[in-house]
């Protein structure tokens, strides 16, 4: 049996003075296994996360087409009854080589952290309602320092109602982020993972949270390397994610003229996502630009799909970005994350990067990525995956986003 | 560009605002809305001193004391836990007492955001208006009491209300479409007027310009009346002035009321004029009109300052000398063309044009003048456009023409063409009248150049080869002239260092008398020999040396080495062996060149009667009178001066006749033509009188032929050089070639030598 394994356990001896103090209080482990057999994956990844500790949380993100039971039996095998959230994404980052499939579990703990976890089902008939009902786990936190982590379901739509919600409870003092599970660009099925002393279950149309308080900041960041690019276009005709009209003509030929590509390219699925993930569209914003993924193009009826929402009446750009582009919001995202930890070095960090730009970037790229992380976050371990959808707000009202990398950072 | 984002959140806002037919959702999605487009973290809405939605919070409600202080303007506002915040507050309309309030822990707001927020406010005041009308008319409808006569009032509020919701909505569409501005401001005054019973509406607008008052969109013509615009325009000037709703009612004519609204009107969050109604009091209905009036002047409001993002915009893309597309909107014109070109198997062809002269212009004129004539140009260019062809200033005197669709070159050169036949009409710059040409280059996509980078560069060399072979003229593009020009771009780093580790050479072209067949001097020729590139040639690397200054130290270099072999020849085997040697334009221009030519003269013992330096037309003729005095202490040395390429340059006699010139050099493509035309010879012939008449001698460049040789005896030309006598000779081959009593090369009257 092949096994490769890796371990980036931060221990609390780093650093000097009350950093050592303070990390004392708060530790932050990851584990990855790649292992074929799901049980001894989730063993593993979890064994070397808690590396004999005691969790408080537990976060699991695995590929879309294991065997759950399996794995997460292996998790909580481990992790004995601590609170765990998970889901499944398109790829995986953790320290080392990326290597798929593979599981991630990342743990944290420590009489630093407070934790409280909750889930909310059939999402999709009320994003708002479920957005309102994990937040309400925040108002129970009594650290000083607080964050709303949140797994969604990427195929629920309307995530940003979701976002909303939330944010109507949190309010302005809590950070929320985390990412919408994802099915390897499948579209079919995500799943979202609760579990608690009672067991662990497996979720589809879920909402699954973590309330996380700790004694120390949480910093967030989010960046997305994109640029405008020719003139903007008007969204003249448009409801939820599908765009029939740009400046009047249908979307899908304004689109392909952009481009200089027949319209008819639209037809083959696959082509033509390749070419719009390297093309989104960017929604003018006070804080700059709101990436919109186009997902399909429709030939007959002349309109884009969007992965979320484009509201009638939008000023767009189509947006373009390269390699270095993309590769520098690593940069960009670690910066803010860390800026709001008081000069703090991490204790780790959990990373929630969309799924459109593991495509763009590739095989190459994914690893600058991966390898970019190592050096930003020297000691401190990572977790995270591939999303249909990025979640981060700590300025502002607005929280969903597509396209970006968002960082959390624990001091 | 700095875009206004804010302009386009409205009409989003609008959207989502009025689709909600429930009061609350529509109260607090209004909030939510206005916190995220604004990027703040708090927001509310306060009636009646009491907060009824919130978000920011949680599930916490801030205190009405604390957020209020908002609504009355104060910037900053201090709401537990959050702390002092920036806050911003705009009421939903005149009469509820409800207000919009958004807070932010990071940036004040500017004014572009205080006029997003009021707009915001007040399309939320018209939804609820609407809303609550509904709930009202279902009431009653439910109760079945209702007078017949009540009912329909109320059913007409409602469409009335709904109508406006729908104006509204029409007006932000124009917007989002960037209708012409003055079609979105038409569009307010006439979604207004029936809205107002169809009383008259006037948008009137401060001159930035003398502060005068002017109606600029009207529901109506301006009445002749004139005591009724005087209502007008008082109730719009009071507006103005307080920055607030006003009523007037005044006494007309024949006792008449008439009742006047006026609702101010902002740019960028700053009052600039007011929308103003008026009606015969009777008509009037004030308590219903200040609402839709005010809802409209936001509207007008925001359409205003889009004018100015559509202004910003065009900034953004447009050329502000010329009004032509910029380099951006041309390259990315130039990059969807090349595109649609692939896909339907067509070309595209671009010129790039290059004023000739335009820095003499610009120098000797002034910048005012220079800019004139970039501006007459971009006319003469639209005049040589068809209607889809893009043209566009690069920047500079540079301009580039985009033609789609095309086959081969022809279309280029056509327009090139049409271009040159505009340049015949002169430009009067004051009392001057100015012959100005351009330099063309013209490529076509295909073949090498697949990017619009790629076909512009092609474009621009061939325009660099136009202009060196004088100017005014259109060269397509041929890919030896990209060797050529990388060679000039890499070879720039080594020319500096060429004269210092001898890889100059000279070659000697004999000048023979053309009467008596003598050789009677040289010209000097430099040629590089380079360490990897072998012999580089000099029409190559001079016009390079001349762009980097490296042509100073050449020349001197040609000068000391060309003497001192001279000399050498003279004292050993050719005693009266002259010799010719090139001055560039910097050389020329550096006062203490005399001082060098008379150093050299020394330095080598050439007797300054022995050396011609020739100087080129164009050079002298660029600026005559300080050319004469350069030239004054050169020739006080006693060396003699050609004029170099002559009939190249535009001389004036008058100048002509003042230089002191001794030789006319004819240029080789008149020479050339001698064989094949009457004008070709007539024009030798003129030259060769002219400089007789001057008392010059002339040096015919470039005979190629026995022929040649003939026909320019026969013109009485004194001299004459090229590959009909000799290929420039190496310095070793000089002697040889001269012999021990002088070389004769005799051809007239068909004798050979």
């Amino acid at each position: 049996m092949s096994m490769s394994l890796s371990s980036d356990v931060l221990k609390s001896t780093h650093g000097g003075g009350s950093q050592t103090l303070d990390t004392e209080r708060r530790w932050f482990g990851t584990g990855r296994s790649t292992d074929p057999d799901p049980r001894t994956a989730g063993t593993q990844a979890t064994r070397d996360a808690l590396a004999g500790r005691r969790a408080s949380l537990v976060v699991v993100f695995c590929p879309p087409d294991i065997d759950f039971e399996a794995m997460l039996d292996g998790v909580a095998a481990e992790a004995g009854g601590a609170p765990l959230i998970g889901c499944t994404g398109i790829a995986h980052l953790s320290k080392g080589a990326p290597v798929e499939p593979c599981v991630v579990v990342s743990a944290l703990g420590g009489d630093g952290f407070e934790i409280k976890t909750s889930v909310a089902l059939n999402v999709s008939s009320g994003q708002r309602a479920a957005g309102e009902h994990v937040a309400e786990m925040v108002e129970t936190l009594t650290s000083e320092h607080k964050l709303l982590l949140l797994l969604a379901d990427g195929l629920g739509g309307e995530q940003h109602e979701l976002v909303r919600g939330a944010y109507s409870v949190a309010g302005a003092t809590v950070p929320l982020a985390g990412g919408c599970a994802a099915d390897d660009f499948r579209w079919e099925n995500t799943f979202q993972f609760f579990g608690d002393a009672n067991g662990v279950q497996v979720h589809q149309d879920a909402l699954v949270a973590a309330a996380i308080g700790s004694d120390a900041p949480i910093g967030v960041g989010v960046a997305h390397g994109w640029q405008k690019t020719g003139e903007p276009m008007v969204a003249t005709k448009s409801a939820g994610g599908r765009v029939d009209e740009l400046d009047g003509e249908p979307a899908l030929d304004v689109f392909a003229d952009r481009l200089g590509v027949d319209r008819s390219m639209a037809e083959d699925e696959h082509a033509f996502m390749q070419l719009t993930l390297k093309h989104p569209l960017g929604l003018s914003r006070r804080s700059g630009e709101d990436i919109r993924v186009i997902h399909g193009g429709n030939v007959e009826s002349g309109s884009l799909q969007c992965i979320a929402d484009v509201p009638q009446g939008a000023l767009l750009w189509m947006m373009q970005s390269d390699q270095e582009g993309l590769l520098r919001t690593v940069d960009d995202a670690y910066a803010e994350a860390v800026a709001s930890l008081d000069g703090v070095q991490p204790v780790g960090l959990l990373a929630f990067d969309c799924g459109a730009r593991y495509l763009f970037l590739g095989p190459d790229g994914v690893a600058d990525e991966v390898s970019r992380l190592v050096d930003k976050a020297g000691d401190a371990p990572f977790a995270g995956f591939y999303t249909m959808g990025e979640i981060a707000r700590s300025r502002g009202a607005q929280g969903m986003h597509h396209l970006t990398l968002v960082l959390v950072a624990f001091a | 560009m700095d875009y206004h984002w804010s302009i386009h959140q409205l009409t989003e806002y609008f959207e989502a605002v009025t689709s909600q037919d429930n009061e609350w959702i529509a109260i607090r999605g209004a909030v939510e809305r206005a916190v995220e487009a604004l990027g703040a973290e708090l927001g509310a809405v306060i009636r009646d001193d009491e907060v009824v939605a919130s978000v920011g919070l949680g599930r916490a409600t801030p205190s009405v004391t604390a957020i209020s202080p908002a609504v009355q303007g104060a910037p900053m506002i201090d709401v537990p836990p959050l702390g002092l915040l920036h806050a911003l507050g705009a009421a939903l309309d005149d009469e509820s007492g409800e207000y919009l309030v958004v807070s932010r822990i990071e940036d004040e707001f500017s004014g572009e955001e205080r006029q997003l927020l009021q707009g915001m406010a007040r399309v939320l005041g018209l939804a609820l208006r609407s809303l609550r009308t509904l709930q009202i008319e279902r009431t009653l409808r439910t109760e079945r009491e209702l007078e017949a006569a009540e009912r329909l009032r109320l059913l007409d509020t409602l469409g009335r209300r709904q109508r406006l919701l729908e104006s509204v909505l029409t007006i932000q569409r124009a917007i989002s479409h960037r209708a012409p501005s003055q079609t979105i401001l038409d569009a307010v005054t006439a979604s207004a007027s029936p809205l107002l019973d169809g009383a008259f509406l006037a948008l009137v607008i401060v001159s930035p310009v003398d502060g005068q008052h002017r109606v600029v969109s009207s529901s109506a013509p301006v009445s002749d009346d004139a005591d009724h615009t005087a209502l007008v325009m008082a109730t719009a000037a009071e507006a103005v002035a307080i920055n607030d709703l006003v009523t007037r009612t005044d006494v007309v004519g024949s006792a008449l009321h008439y009742t006047a609204l006026a609702a101010p009107v902002h740019i960028e969050g700053q009052t600039a004029g007011s929308l103003v109604t008026v009606a015969k009091s009777d008509d009037a209905d004030v308590d219903d009109w200040r609402a839709t009036l005010t809802a409209f002047a936001e509207q007008a409001s925001v359409a205003l300052t889009d004018a100015r993002t559509v202004e910003a915009m065009r900034d953004a893309y447009q050329d502000p000398l010329t009004g032509l597309p910029n380099r951006a909107l041309f390259m990315d014109r130039l990059n969807h063309s090349l595109q649609r070109a692939s896909r339907h198997d067509t070309h595209v062809t671009v010129l790039f044009i290059d004023l000739d002269r335009f820095k003499d212009v610009n120098d000797s004129l002034g910048h005012g003048a220079g800019d004139e004539l970039l501006g007459w140009f971009a006319s003469r260019i639209r005049e040589s456009v068809r209607g889809d062809d893009t043209a566009a200033r690069l920047g500079g005197d540079e301009f580039a023409i985009l033609l789609e669709q095309t086959i081969g070159d022809s279309a280029g050169r056509a327009v090139a063409n049409r271009l040159s036949r505009a340049l015949r009409e002169p430009l009067r710059l004051g009392d001057r009248e100015l012959f100005i040409s351009a330099s063309v280059g013209i490529a076509t996509s295909g073949g090498c150049a697949a990017t619009a980078d790629e076909l512009l560069r092609n474009a621009d060399i061939a325009m660099y080869r136009a202009k060196r072979t004088g100017g005014g003229d259109a060269l397509v593009y041929e890919p030896h002239m990209h060797t050529e020009t990388i060679d000039g771009l890499e070879l720039g780093p080594d020319l500096y260092h060429a004269a210092s580790r001898g890889e100059l050479r000279l070659e000697y072209q004999p000048i023979i008398n053309l009467h008596s067949g003598e050789a009677v001097a040289v010209e000097a020729l430099v040629r590089w020999q380079h360490p990897t590139r072998g012999l580089i040639r000099p029409d190559i690397f001079i016009p390079l040396a001349e762009r980097n200054g490296v042509i100073t130290e050449i020349g001197e270099w040609v000068l000391r080495h060309g003497c001192a072999a001279a000399a050498g020849w003279r004292r050993n085997s050719i005693p009266n062996l002259c010799i010719s040697v090139n001055v560039s334009a910097r050389q020329l221009d550096n006062p203490a060149f005399a001082d060098l030519v008379s150093a050299v003269l020394s330095e080598t013992g050439l007797p300054a009667c022995a050396l011609t330096l020739e100087i080129t037309e164009s050079v002298l003729m660029r600026d005559p009178e300080r050319a004469l005095e350069l030239i004054r202490p050169l020739k006080a040395l006693g060396v003699r001066l050609a004029i170099d390429d002559f009939g190249t340059g535009f001389s004036s006699l008058a100048y002509l006749q003042r230089l002191p010139a001794d030789q006319l050099k004819i240029d080789k493509v008149f020479i050339d033509a001698i064989e094949t035309s009457v004008e070709g010879s007539a024009i030798v012939r003129t030259v060769a009188e002219l400089a007789r008449t001057l008392n010059m001698q002339t040096v015919a460049e470039g005979i190629e032929t026995r022929q040649q040789h003939i026909i320019l005896q026969a013109l009485s030309c004194d001299f004459g050089q090229g590959y009909h006598f000799a290929r420039p000779l190496k310095t070793s081959a000089v002697p040889g070639f001269f012999g021990s009593a002088g070389r004769r090369i005799g051809v007239a009257s068909g004798r050979s030598a």
